[in-house]
């Protein structure tokens, strides 16, 4: 009887904490606000990606007829790495900028607050998207554009470019550093009311120049006119500094402004 | 269902709207919240919804604190603004993308409605007039079958046949698990559906009292010359007479006329509440 009745408890309690945790993320939930998401902003993701790639093909083929004749091999074995990596964060910066659009417009704002989903999974569906899905689908695509793109420029200008290697550090690396600004987009996405795309990249800017100039000032302020950067520090802690920042920008940005974005969107106001 | 208790909310910290803002509803009942422009009738319907966060006091809904948002509790009330614009899907769509978070969405009275007010699921929603579009976010607010429906100025662009269909639907889908609230300063177009009346005066409830205890307290009539020895809480001279407000001492039963009684709130509430004590 008594372990009926402890039985009953756990299960009582195994059903609560499951509510409890589902007023976080349920899946079913989740994967219907992507399919709304999907439905409200696809076309306007796939526009953006199709300007960018139409741009890029336009321009690319107006400078192989006007400018000069490309014999460099570096240029040839790495015209498609910088390209991709151009275009993941350009339209990455487009795609996170346009995150939340439905917040901006105080008319429509309550559709998207009101829309029965946690703040968790509002934030998901936006990295699943915009992230996740855009780094995927420019993979894929890319590979695919190249392809073509090779074969036309090969047959008019009889130029050779390498196909990208996704596995390359370099473009890993890259990849890594795109999920850091990408969050910093997402943040600015939901920070600014007007014009995120221009205005978080202005806030980055002076940011950086503030930071810049903060430790020049204290440079100054303790070392005076010592030239710090070439005497004081070795190749050995220079080596360090960039573990550091690495460390930071791959591994801490991400996962904070990820939480500052949630915060925002959960004090969220009409 | 819904209690607000000692709710302070300002959109900044000079401009309170809210001081200590008191009110209490239950479920199976529709209300009328009243009052003039920028009384803070919106603001109320946002708070309840959890669309604004208040800065003190407790604002609680089926047992939910609404600035949580929860979504076991947003699939549960549904907020229609007074100003609103939709995506350019077209109402099939729509409804698909959105239908599926409210578990106790119901096609059947989506499609009656529809019907009712002459809209077809083909057309584009961006196409409409505003007075349709409102048509179609009113249907699809109901067959949520949300347990707490916000209707913020529900009849403001809707023609006037479709204003005397809104009210016969409110009537039709209103019953003992659900609430709706509905703010509203053209009240000619909430009679006879509403069981609470709610008026708000400078962030502040100065009424709040059932359609039955108006009927049993007060009585509403025209009367060609006014008596000294009437009881008279509110007067509005008109052609060929006075409309009046009066103490019902007589358990006289009268339809209650809702400008009249706002018009009386204004004019004097201490008066007119003392008329209930």
């Amino acid at each position: 009887m008594q372990l009926m009745q402890i039985k009953s408890m756990l299960i009582m309690h195994l059903i609560n904490y499951k509510k409890g945790m589902n007023k976080y993320f349920n899946i079913k939930r989740f994967a219907n606000l992507v399919k709304r998401e999907l439905h409200s902003n696809m076309k306007r993701n796939l526009l953006i990606i199709g300007a960018m790639f139409s741009i890029f093909t336009i321009s690319a083929f107006l400078v192989f007829e006007l400018g000069e004749e490309i014999t460099s091999e570096i240029t040839f074995e790495k015209f498609h790495s910088m390209v991709f990596l151009g275009m993941l964060f350009t339209g990455g910066a487009f795609l996170a900028s346009f995150s939340f659009i439905e917040l901006r417009n105080k008319i429509n704002a309550h559709f998207y607050l009101l829309t029965p989903g946690s703040s968790l999974e509002k934030l998901l569906v936006n990295l699943l998207i915009s992230l996740v899905g855009f780094i995927v689908f420019m993979m894929l695509f890319y590979f695919l554009y190249s392809q073509v793109f090779n074969w036309i420029v090969s047959a008019i200008f009889g130029y050779q470019f390498s196909n990208v290697d996704f596995l390359h550090e370099e473009v890993i690396s890259s990849i890594q550093v795109f999920i850091s600004v990408h969050s910093i987009f997402l943040l600015g996405a939901i920070s600014f009311k007007k014009y995120p795309v221009i205005l978080t990249p202005i806030f980055i800017f002076l940011v950086n120049i503030t930071l810049f100039g903060f430790v020049r000032l204290v440079g100054f302020a303790v070392f005076g006119d010592f030239d710090i950067d070439n005497q004081l520090f070795s190749k050995e802690i220079f080596d360090k500094l960039n573990l550091y920042s690495k460390i930071i920008i791959i591994y801490i940005i991400p996962p904070v402004l990820w939480f500052v974005t949630y915060l925002k969107l959960n004090e969220k106001e009409l | 269902m819904i209690k607000i208790e000692q709710l302070k909310f300002g959109y900044s910290k000079k401009k309170i709207l809210f001081n200590h803002l008191n009110a209490e509803m239950s479920v199976g009942k529709v209300y009328g919240l009243l009052g003039h422009n920028g009384a803070g009738k919106t603001t109320m319907l946002k708070l309840i919804a959890g669309l604004l966060f208040p800065k003190s006091g407790k604002c609680s809904v089926m047992d939910f604190i609404p600035k949580e948002r929860n979504p076991y509790f947003l699939q549960e009330i549904f907020y229609v603004p007074e100003e609103f614009d939709f995506p350019s899907i077209s109402i099939d769509k729509f409804i698909k993308a959105y239908s599926v978070f409210y578990p106790q969405y119901s096609k059947e009275i989506m499609d009656e409605i529809l019907v009712e007010f002459e809209l077809q699921t083909d057309e584009k929603l961006n196409a409409l007039s505003f007075g349709q579009k409102k048509k179609f976010l009113l249907a699809f607010a109901l067959s949520t079958n949300c347990k707490l429906l916000l209707l913020d100025e529900p009849t403001n662009g809707l023609d006037i046949p479709s204003k005397s269909k809104f009210r016969k639907i409110i009537a039709r889908y209103i019953n003992d698990d659900r609430s709706f609230v509905i703010s509203t300063h053209q009240v000619r177009d909430l009679d006879n559906i509403l069981d609470s009346v709610i008026i708000i005066e400078k962030g502040e409830v100065v009424f709040d009292k059932t359609i039955d205890e108006i009927q049993s307290k007060l009585i509403f009539r025209k009367v060609q010359h006014l008596d000294d020895n009437l009881e008279v809480l509110y007067s509005d001279k008109e052609l060929g007479g006075y409309n009046i407000v009066t103490k019902n001492t007589d358990a006289e039963e009268t339809k209650i006329d809702l400008e009249m009684l706002y018009n009386a709130i204004n004019a004097n509430k201490e008066h007119v509440n003392n008329a209930f004590n």
